[in-house]
């Protein structure tokens, strides 16, 4: 069984992708945060792991190019607002998400998807990944 | 300054003709002890212009009034038969030119009379009034009366 | 011409009128008086002396002869001497002219002045000395003579006095006239220059001294203003255009800070926005999923999943707006420091073991250019270059600088132009490529990694940057070398072969 891991500040968005995966057929654990979803990988082991970029405390950016460099097998889907973070959160690097998109290609993520998306959408992402691999 | 003078003699005439006394006659005198006894209209004229008259040998000697206006005018035209400035010309060419003594000029009838005393050789002319003021003063003749 | 008591003429004039009231009249009464008493005096002296004469006629005879001879002389006086008046008295009798009338026999005053009396007459009496009497001659002589003459010499005094006055009256006029000219002319060329005419040249028009210096300093003053002047008016107009300038430059910032907050705004409002919309339309996919195919809930649910997409698409048309709001306006900028900035981002991504050469020139001038999308690029040239680098490591170099595209480059690549181009290099010393590769590099999802190492975008994406603005990106690469990525973006105020993109 592929394992996902998710990693979203939103509650409600860590619940609906689990939902939305499991009811797909994989294993699905969520993290809050960069850090968790670190320990996370390092306890579990995943295959693919779908992470927010925007995020208070790690950047999402740096959690990719961690992921990769610790886990170069797994694959990597960021997700994004598609508009701009909200300053007063933290301070972005990049001026603009496209921006953070581009650093997170560059930091080795393998597809990007801008919410909302396609349930559709997002499991045929997870299962062609999951297949590469 | 000769205009000028003679502009201011001018108005001084003019002024001085208002003021006509009530005098009659001008007289012709000498001291009483002078050797003249007698002297023509001519040679009274010709004293008076320097021309020498002797008497006894010697020149008479001619003195002149000048406080009185009236009777410089009069002695002029009664006497001398010039204007006072024909007279004044005519007697400073005298001076300049032949060296001569001009008829010596007194302030009043009293220094003129001193004069005469002290020269019995000098002949004088005033008002008749007062040559009879001093008794050591002879006149001469009447040269001149009024009508 | 204005008469007014302070012009020049009329203070000549009055000069002159004050003059000549002083010494006209004192002119005309010396001059009157010299002569006057000139005609007095010898009249005086002659009629004397002919009274002395006469006189000394009838005394050189020492005595009167008969009385036929004594009247013959006072005829004589008569018709000779000028005497109007001839009469001897003697103490016996009278004798009178015959040319006279008996009745004008009176007494008189003597006079001793010209003019005595008011008779027009000088009456005189002279004593004569006769051998036996004494007589006296009394005679009289006509001063009209002397009077009409007098007259006719103040008359004529009087009309020389007056034409010299009038004829002074107008040589002053004349004289004041000259002098008023170049005045009046000076006058009103300076008036014509403090009107506004300042390019008037103020000539010299008059030989008098002080009037040619006057006009020749008042000219100096006049063109040394002009040229204050335009001095001023130049800066004025500098001033006024910098300030327009800055006006514009102002409003194109406020403008572009407003719809840049707009979009900021509109793009945080999407991105929460979006954040709620996931799992909102989700769930519902899922509830979905778990209902018989008819029903009235599936109905409701799938009317909520509509409008859900709906929301969706609402958001997304937000997002666009605020991306073209923010980022429609392409800013003239200098690009060094933009490349700078994806600099840094891309150094952070970068192991340390790899070596990013910079050599960014700065100043080149300005590129009308979307900063965000420039740093894209970078970024996205960057990565690629670091993931052509071998496991071994190597060196990523960066360069901005200035490139002058010739005719030749141009045919080579028509999306060129002649002209000036910033020339951004992305190089490494990595695996290169062959030229099959070469060819498709630029196609979307083309990739030539291995699975998970990109989404084979990034040089798709940096193509499309790089046709939005302008330019041309001109690869060069050599298997087991490396490779050069060229980014050409035209320099502001040059024009392109090709259109100009809309952005966005």
């Amino acid at each position: 069984m592929t394992r996902v891991i998710v990693i979203d500040d939103e509650e409600d968005i860590r619940n609906v992708l689990k939902v939305v995966l499991e009811r797909a057929g994989f294993e699905v654990d969520v993290a809050a945060s960069a850090d968790e979803g670190m320990n996370l990988l390092r306890d579990k082991k995943a295959d693919v792991v779908i992470t927010d970029i925007i995020m208070p405390g790690k950047d999402g950016v740096d959690a990719v190019y961690d992921i990769r460099m610790e886990f170069p097998k797994t694959r990597i889907i960021v997700i994004s607002g598609g508009g701009n973070p909200n300053p007063s959160d933290y301070e972005p690097r990049a001026i603009k998400t496209s921006a953070y998109l581009a650093s997170a290609s560059a930091a080795g993520a393998d597809v990007s998807l801008t919410k909302p998306f396609d349930r559709e959408e997002l499991v045929n992402a997870v299962r062609t990944l999951a297949e590469r691999s | 300054m000769k205009p000028v003078l003679t502009l201011l003699l001018f108005v001084v005439l003019l002024l001085s003709i208002r003021a006509i006394p009530a005098e009659q006659e001008v007289v012709l005198v000498v001291a009483h002890n002078s050797p003249i006894v007698e002297l023509s209209a001519l040679d009274i004229r010709k004293v008076y212009l320097g021309v020498s008259v002797t008497v006894d040998g010697h020149s008479i000697r001619s003195y002149r009034l000048n406080n009185d206006q009236r009777l410089n005018q009069i002695f002029m035209q009664s006497v001398i038969a010039m204007s006072e400035k024909s007279y004044e010309r005519r007697l400073l060419s005298l001076t300049l030119k032949y060296g001569r003594p001009r008829p010596t000029e007194v302030d009043s009838p009293v220094m003129l009379m001193e004069f005469l005393k002290r020269n019995p050789l000098g002949i004088g002319y005033m008002w008749k009034s007062d040559a009879e003021k001093d008794a050591e003063i002879r006149i001469v003749k009447v040269l001149w009366q009024s009508r | 011409m204005a008469v007014t008591l302070n012009s020049i003429s009329s203070r000549m004039v009055l000069a002159l009128l004050a003059i000549h009231a002083v010494l006209l009249p004192a002119l005309f009464y010396g001059v009157l008086a010299i002569v006057k008493i000139g005609q007095e005096e010898a009249f005086v002296d002659h009629a004397r002396n002919s009274a002395r004469l006469i006189a000394d006629t009838f005394a050189a005879d020492k005595a009167l002869g008969s009385e036929q001879e004594t009247v013959r002389q006072l005829d004589n006086a008569v018709l000779g001497g000028r005497s109007t008046y001839a009469v001897l008295y003697t103490d016996e009798r009278t004798y009178v002219s015959s040319l006279m009338d008996a009745s004008e026999v009176r007494s008189f005053s003597e006079d001793f002045v010209f003019g005595d009396h008011d008779d027009d007459v000088y009456y005189l009496s002279v004593p004569l000395e006769l051998e036996n009497t004494v007589a006296a001659l009394h005679l009289g002589f006509d001063e009209s003579p002397t009077l009409t003459q007098i007259a006719g010499v103040q008359k004529t005094l009087t009309n020389i006095i007056l034409v010299y006055f009038f004829v002074s009256l107008l040589l002053v006029a004349l004289l004041s006239a000259l002098l008023a000219k170049p005045i009046q002319q000076l006058r009103q060329d300076s008036r014509e220059v403090a009107s506004g005419n300042y390019s008037k040249h103020l000539l010299v028009s008059s030989r008098i001294h002080e009037i040619a210096e006057l006009t020749r300093d008042l000219e100096t003053m006049r063109s040394n203003l002009v040229g204050v002047n335009s001095k001023l008016q130049e800066e004025i107009a500098e001033r006024e255009a910098a300030e327009a300038k800055q006006q514009s430059l102002e409003v194109r910032l406020r403008h572009a800070q407003r719809l840049e907050s707009i979009g900021t705004l509109a793009g945080g409002i999407a991105h929460e926005f979006n954040n709620v919309l996931l799992p909102l339309l989700l769930y519902t996919e899922l509830a979905l999923e778990d209902l018989p195919e008819d029903g009235s809930t599936r109905e409701n649910l799938e009317k909520v999943l509509k409008l859900g997409n709906r929301a969706k698409g609402l958001s997304q048309q937000i997002l666009t707006f605020g991306r073209q709001a923010g980022d429609a306006e392409k800013l003239a900028l200098d690009i060094a420091p933009v490349v700078e900035e994806a600099l840094s981002l891309v150094r952070a991504l970068i192991p340390a073991t790899i070596e990013i050469r910079a050599d960014i020139k700065h100043n080149i001038g300005t590129l009308l250019c979307d900063e965000s999308q420039i740093q894209q690029l970078v970024v996205n040239l960057c990565s690629n270059a670091f993931r052509s680098l071998s496991v071994g490591g190597g060196d990523i170099t960066v360069t901005v600088d200035e490139q002058h595209v010739t005719e030749d480059f141009v045919e080579k690549y028509p999306r060129l132009r002649v002209g000036k181009y910033v020339c951004l290099a992305v190089g490494d010393t990595g695996v290169g490529m062959d030229s099959a590769t070469l060819n498709r590099i630029f196609d979307p999802f083309y990739t030539t990694r291995e699975v998970g190492e990109g989404t084979g975008l990034g040089l798709s994406v940096v193509h499309g940057i790089v046709l939005k603005h302008d330019g041309e990106i001109v690869v060069w690469s050599k298997p087991g070398e490396g490779s050069v990525f060229r980014v050409f973006l035209p320099l502001a105020g040059q024009q392109s072969a090709g259109h100009s993109d809309d952005s966005d």
